[in-house]
């Protein structure tokens, strides 16, 4: 990604040059992800993908919920959250299903900001659920059936 | 307008939690931007709920800085918000603004420049970590954009 980062020509500070990089990535991740193209509104933004209780992960609009599963499996203690890699193995932000196309789209933290230094910065892909999602993930979407929903 | 935080369970750093943060203002822009774009369709409403052909194209209406204070000042800097007393967000970095078709409305997206601590997140040394939060804030042009964006877009 540009540093426009985004957008600001002398961050006041690495903080701020990341939260220009988030408002960016969030910007693209919504205008990317059509609800008319097919892509899901129920998960379209995952504000908690994390382990709200051991073995649970929240996914759902900001402020919503949807729980979408009990990792069985996996020990007590909840799950960190670096478990929610995206196939490359970095951590996700948010996540959204397009299950006619069979595709995902994931914000992701890509680390630091070669354009800021000290500012980490953000990505938006999308790709078929193998390439993009670990099978970990894709199974725990399957499993409330945001993937599989269409015939 | 309250903005839900992009709270993670257990970011991987401080920094991983302001891009949440920020992720959360920029997407709800867009969703902004979205509506009024749907807002200012002109065809029938079956055609209008689907979002498909005519009306403004929601790309056109979210702005960044760079794309208008690139090299014309200097030191180039991000323009900050002026009179947004009801809002309590005077003198704030804005990260990236939307215009409504027609210039009814306007949102900006800015950094509240608060810095509030976590608990559970502490440094090395045990002190607090603290994060950059993010506010999307509405209303007419006049209200939340300042002078330079104002005339930057033509509307003064």
């Amino acid at each position: 990604m540009k540093p426009e980062a985004v957008v600001l020509q002398k961050p006041m500070d690495p903080a701020q040059a990341t939260l220009a990089n988030g408002v960016y990535c969030g910007d693209v991740f919504k205008r990317l992800t059509r609800f008319d193209d097919g892509w899901s509104s129920s998960i379209a933004w995952t504000n908690y993908l994390g382990y709200d209780t051991p073995g649970e992960m929240d996914v759902g609009f900001p402020g919503g919920s949807g729980r979408i599963l009990t990792r069985s499996g996996k020990s007590g203690g909840g799950v960190p959250p670096k478990d929610n890699f995206d196939a490359l193995g970095r951590s996700i932000l948010a996540v959204k299903i397009n299950d006619a196309q069979g595709w995902a789209a994931v914000l992701i933290d890509r680390g630091p900001d070669d354009d800021n230094p000290g500012a980490q910065d953000c990505e938006v892909i999308i790709g078929k659920f193998a390439d993009v999602l670990t099978p970990d993930l894709i199974a725990a979407l399957r499993f409330k059936s945001y993937i599989g929903r269409t015939p | 307008m309250t903005m839900p935080k992009g709270r993670l369970w257990q970011p991987d750093s401080p920094q991983q939690e302001v891009l949440a943060n920020g992720a959360v203002c920029g997407n709800a822009l867009r969703a902004i931007a979205k509506m009024w774009a749907r807002d200012d369709f002109t065809g029938t409403p079956d055609l209008q709920f689907f979002g498909t052909v005519r009306g403004h194209d929601p790309t056109a209406i979210v702005h960044y800085p760079i794309d208008h204070f690139a090299e014309d000042d200097d030191p180039v800097m991000s323009p900050f918000t002026e009179i947004m007393g009801l809002h309590r967000a005077e003198d704030l970095p804005i990260l990236a603004w939307a215009i409504a078709p027609g210039a009814g409305s306007a949102a900006v997206v800015v950094d509240m420049l608060e810095r509030p601590s976590r608990p559970g997140m502490e440094s090395e040394r045990g002190e607090p970590v603290t994060y950059n939060d993010c506010q999307l804030i509405q209303g007419t042009p006049s209200e939340v954009l300042p002078r330079r964006i104002l005339e930057k877009m033509g509307l003064i």
